[in-house]
């Protein structure tokens, strides 16, 4: 069960990307502040599961249906990006930007040391 | 050109990247090697037994050793190729411990703090034959928060997870608390103390200990054990995940006890013949740390540190062994004096292909 954790990791956050871009509702980005967050998490993670995921038990086509829904997102924030605020509360603009700036920096760290 | 329209192309373009990135960059694990040395038969056996366990596979290295000999077989490796053994180490362990009794230099029943700093800690009372037979209630690693994230840590990362010097070691074993002590429960904290505790008693370190008493008796002279990074060769072999990627090597410092031992399967097949015949090389009864001791319903049946299959599952008598990037797995058919060993550079498991060929050449 523990082998299955990252893929259900990655799998989450590409789809949680996917519904906050394409989601009228629930799920669905507030902001483009949060859309490129969600974006780039699921990216990243996306890219080091390929290091940390074993995909001779899952298949390649695990992959390829990620590398789909992965471009399904972007097509969808790419599209929902003009109708976003680029915050939906300015008032919280410092707290927001260095939640985002933290969430990235562990990111990159997490993405560096699995294709270093 | 409309606003819409052009969005709609960002968006297209953004897509056909994404896309062309992710065909680019699809993951590409180590497929098992098919350059077969050795015996045919044994190769294929090792073959057609990776393909029943999962993850990703590059070499493999196997020795059958019957009353006729040593039968040799690899896929990309030969009996001299380097592996990482794992936690078959332990065996060594206790061998060195069974040693030290039949010296007189220790007793199964002395308390590891007579060897070891471990103040007044649960961890001091427990006795070195509950420590290799995984019957001290130790956890399975050190469990302080620090120690936690290490180990995750460098997991995730591939590398070492156990880089602790013998301060480090006893100071995990003093924070320990014991659980169900005298039911078996693995813990590589319990025989990494063993070993430095038989060090201790023998006035050497661990490696030292393993080379005079095992290894040049035996003639393993491929057999090494750099506990540090430092004493690791630069061109030292290293292995891959369970997912394929490139995995560093564990040397696992005063943790070595447990996992440490690097060989190849020539010399694994030496210790195997060895354990079956009584060879007087050993310096002990095999006998001793083989058989099965304690309550057979305190857990899995074991003996000092060699597990013995409930008489339902078969009549084999084994370990197994994992590090970072690689797996291995020794089982002895006692009865009919065989044994298997298979070595693999993958996480991927090699306890199965070992196990049926087992059965297969029964």
């Amino acid at each position: 069960m523990i082998a299955w954790i990252p893929l259900i990791v990655v799998v989450g956050f590409v789809a949680g990307f996917a519904l906050s871009a394409w989601s009228p509702r629930i799920g669905a980005a507030r902001d483009r502040l949060a859309l490129v967050v969600d974006g780039l998490m699921a990216a990243g993670l996306l890219l080091a599961g390929r290091s940390i995921v074993d995909w001779t038990s899952t298949s390649l086509y695990a992959w390829y249906a990620l590398v789909l829904v992965l471009a399904a997102g972007v097509v969808g924030a790419v599209l929902r990006w003009p109708t976003l605020p680029p915050l939906k509360d300015p008032a919280k603009r410092t707290r927001r930007g260095w939640g985002a700036g933290v969430t990235i920096a562990i990111l990159a760290v997490l993405v560096g040391v699995t294709t270093a | 050109m409309k606003r819409p329209t052009r969005i709609r192309l960002i968006a297209a373009g953004a897509a056909v990247v994404v896309l062309a990135g992710g065909v680019l960059a699809a993951p590409r694990p180590p497929a098992l090697s098919t350059t077969a040395t050795g015996d045919p038969t044994l190769a294929a056996s090792l073959t057609a037994g990776a393909a029943r366990e999962p993850g990703a596979r590059d070499t493999l290295a196997g020795a059958v050793i019957d009353p006729d000999g040593v039968t040799f077989a690899g896929l990309g490796a030969d009996e001299n190729t380097e592996f990482e053994i794992g936690s078959i180490t332990k065996t060594f362990t206790a061998l060195l411990l069974a040693q030290a009794v039949e010296r007189g230099e220790v007793s199964l029943d002395d308390p590891a703090g007579d060897y070891l700093d471990l103040a007044d800690s649960a961890a001091a009372e427990v006795t070195l034959g509950e420590l290799s037979s995984h019957r001290s209630g130790l956890p399975r690693i050190a469990t302080s928060p620090s120690a936690l994230a290490t180990s995750v840590w460098n997991s995730y990362r591939g590398s070492d997870p156990y880089p602790y010097d013998l301060d480090a070691l006893t100071n995990h074993a003093r924070a320990a608390a014991l659980t169900d002590r005298g039911t078996v429960a693995y813990s590589n904290l319990g025989v990494a103390l063993l070993g430095q505790a038989l060090a201790a008693a023998a006035d050497t370190d661990y490696a030292d200990l393993l080379h005079e008493r095992i290894f040049d008796p035996l003639g393993m002279t491929a057999t090494s054990l750099p506990a540090t990074p430092d004493a690791l060769a630069a061109d030292a072999r290293t292995g891959y995940t369970l997912a394929g990627r490139p995995a560093d090597a564990w040397t696992m410092n005063a943790y070595a006890p447990a996992g440490g031992i690097r060989s190849t399967i020539a010399d694994m097949a030496r210790y195997a013949q060895a354990l079956l015949d009584a060879d007087p090389a050993l310096g002990v009864d095999p006998a001793r740390m083989l058989d099965p001791q304690g309550d057979p319903d305190d857990g899995p049946l074991i003996g000092l540190a060699w597990f013995t299959q409930a008489p339902e599952d078969g009549t084999a008598t084994w370990h197994n062994g994992g590090t970072g990037g690689f797996t291995s797995m020794i089982a002895l058919d006692r009865e009919a004096n065989r044994a298997v060993i298979v070595l693999g550079n993958t996480g991927a498991s090699v306890d199965a292909v070992a196990m049926t060929i087992l059965e297969e050449t029964a």
